[in-house]
């Protein structure tokens, strides 16, 4: 208390300003901060509008009005309502939107864990090689032509199996290191996907080929509330485990020794983010192949509209994740005839809006 | 309070780098670790704060090895400062001194109003409350470094343990970081200072360290350790201390001469 009075820190004022000129013009996410509960309910909000609307958008279009009337006269026969018309909403798009949404804010917070956690911008939820080790497995489900219940738990599986190498690899003197973790993702990922192209290499080009070649560019299609039940619950506790420890992922990205100083178990609290990354990664990718960017851009984003502090990136991660995937996949069923793949939109969509915010930004994460 | 016995490390089986140091510090005392480049000083502070494990020898805290306590127990009685670097992702001044409660805290909480009316006592102390909505990529090396002296006063720690915390500093600066170690020893924290100036070790340590290239050191008061004979010896060079009087201060001056 009587320091104050002896420190007087006027030069230091100057020096920060003097600073603060050469910095490019960093814009002080201070206003957004103090809306950040506003800004949640509010694009939850229109997430549940856009939801409900592109229920009725795609090949079979159906109006607002028919889709209120399944949904909430489901018993009653009705002449307005057809079997197909039931079918395409309740067997299709519900699980499908409801497929976009989950995917895209378990991704999105994946890579936000990945950034903080290996305190590097440029970590994707597939840092560890996890999406690749999961892509080979359901390549390989492909190929061995096995229905897609198996596929999916094969591609879970190799997914996992991919991060167990990479953290054997990086444990030395019985730590692990993050440049070791990094270092050892990176060479998982390259052995996987030459794994990949290896099946690519020897699958008939008639029909197989062309099936893995579609599914590693990633697609929602084909969901149905199977294949939901089973990988949605991995994704929910990933992000439900990454949720709870989001202010602890905060001192992960400082310095190893400052961070166990701080008095944080390092080892645990990076074992158990990296549990829940995996998880949503690799049911993600087991469910609708490899998505590109959503992982880099959206953790980023959030980064610039409310800081670098994960109290506020994880919970605006996972609101802007599943609205920019909602966005993505309606698009990608209804824009042409043909189903596009997710990850050439979330790049052509993804990658222009990115370079424009980074431009008014100046990018604050820097 | 804290002690160090017997305690030698080496990277590898055969080299070792830290022989045999002893050490004890009372409450309401400063510690200055001396030495030239490479000789070990970050791994000794290292091996103090159980960050790396001592080879041989132990650490005690309050008569207590630290093997023996709780991880939260030492780092609530512990702040670490290090040097002031850049980070990967800036927070702002109030979360980086939030972090320091880090071990008050469970794993899954957050931290709450008490947590930051002890961080904003802490900045307040430190009379850098002013910055506390500023990035900490928008401040000075000399704020930041207050920042984070802020930080680890933040766990409301009895001792606290600072890496260089003047290097790379100005003038101003350096006499802030020193008067603000002085002003938390009349508060009733210890420091142990880990420093390239004997100056400063002189300036306001009441014990002092020196670590010599061969592993062993010297340590005592720090007028008996920070001589001219002992200096040549550990760094190679000519010293020449000397006393000078302006008016109401007094200031001793280390000059190295020339080189060996």
């Amino acid at each position: 208390m009587h320091l104050q009075a002896k420190l007087p820190v006027g030069s230091q004022q100057n020096n920060g300003n003097d600073m603060k000129k050469n910095t490019p013009k960093s814009i002080p996410p201070i206003n957004l901060k103090k809306r950040f509960p506003f800004f949640i309910i509010t694009l939850t909000c229109i997430i549940a509008i856009f939801g409900i609307l592109s229920l009725g958008i795609g090949r079979y279009s159906l109006n607002f009005h028919q889709i209120i009337k399944i949904i909430f006269a489901r018993t009653s026969p009705d002449t307005e309502i057809s079997e197909t018309m039931r079918t395409v909403l309740c067997n299709i798009r519900i699980p499908r939107i409801l497929l976009a949404l989950i995917s895209g804010a378990g991704l999105s917070v994946a890579g936000a864990a990945f950034q903080g956690l290996l305190s590097n911008p440029l970590a994707t939820p597939d840092t560890l090689g996890v999406a690749t080790g999961a892509s080979f497995g359901a390549a390989l489900g492909i190929l061995l032509g096995l229905n897609m219940i198996f596929i999916q738990v094969l591609a879970v599986v190799f997914g996992v199996v991919a991060v167990i190498i990479v953290y054997s690899i990086s444990k030395f003197r019985g730590q692990s290191s993050i440049i070791m973790i990094i270092l050892a993702g990176m060479v998982v990922s390259a052995l996987f996907s030459a794994l990949v192209s290896v099946i690519k290499y020897v699958a008939d080009p008639q029909n197989v080929l062309p099936s893995i070649t579609f599914w590693l560019m990633g697609s929602l299609s084909g969901t149905n509330f199977k294949t939901l039940i089973l990988g949605s619950p991995f994704i929910i506790i990933g992000i439900f485990l990454i949720y709870i420890l989001r202010w602890r992922l905060n001192v992960m990205s400082l310095h190893e020794d400052e961070a166990r100083a701080l008095g944080v178990n390092v080892q645990l609290v990076r074992a158990l983010i990296i549990i829940g990354s995996t998880m949503i990664t690799a049911a993600v990718v087991s469910m609708c192949g490899l998505i590109g960017w959503v992982g880099l851009l959206i953790p980023h984003i959030a980064r610039m509209m409310f800081g670098n502090n994960n109290i506020h990136v994880i919970p605006a991660s996972i609101v802007l994740g599943a609205l920019f995937m909602l966005i993505i996949d309606t698009a990608a069923r209804s824009i042409t005839a043909a189903e596009i793949p997710v990850s050439i939109l979330t790049a052509i969509i993804g990658a222009p809006f990115f370079i424009i915010l980074l431009r008014k930004t100046g990018g604050i994460f820097v | 309070m804290f002690e160090i016995k017997n305690g030698s490390f080496g990277y590898e089986k055969n080299k070792t780098i830290l022989s045999d140091i002893n050490l004890k510090l009372g409450t309401r005392a400063i510690l200055s670790i001396l030495g030239p480049n490479g000789v070990g000083k970050t791994t000794l502070v290292k091996c103090m704060l159980g960050l790396l494990k001592w080879t041989s020898g132990e650490t005690l805290l309050y008569g207590k090895p630290l093997k023996s306590l709780k991880k939260n127990e030492i780092w609530q009685k512990i702040g670490y400062v290090p040097q002031a670097k850049l980070y990967t992702f800036a927070y702002t001044v109030e979360e980086m001194v939030l972090l320091g409660r880090s071990s008050h805290l469970k794993m899954t909480e957050m931290p709450n109003k008490n947590d930051r009316y002890i961080a904003h006592e802490c900045l307040k102390t430190l009379g850098v409350l002013h910055l506390k909505d500023k990035l900490c990529s928008c401040i000075s090396g000399g704020e930041l470094q207050m920042v984070l002296i802020a930080r680890a006063l933040a766990t409301k720690p009895s001792l606290l343990i600072l890496d260089e915390p003047e290097s790379n500093l100005d003038f101003r600066n350096q006499l802030i970081i020193l008067n603000t170690i002085k002003e938390l020893r009349e508060q009733g924290i210890s420091s142990i200072i880990n420093t390239h100036y004997p100056e400063h070790a002189i300036g306001i340590s009441d014990k002092a360290l020196l670590l010599k290239g061969d592993g062993t050191s010297i340590c005592g008061s720090t007028r008996l350790v920070v001589t001219e004979a002992h200096l040549k010896y550990a760094f190679g060079v000519n010293v020449k201390i000397q006393n000078l009087v302006f008016g109401p201060f007094k200031h001793t001056c280390v000059l190295p001469v020339s080189i060996l």
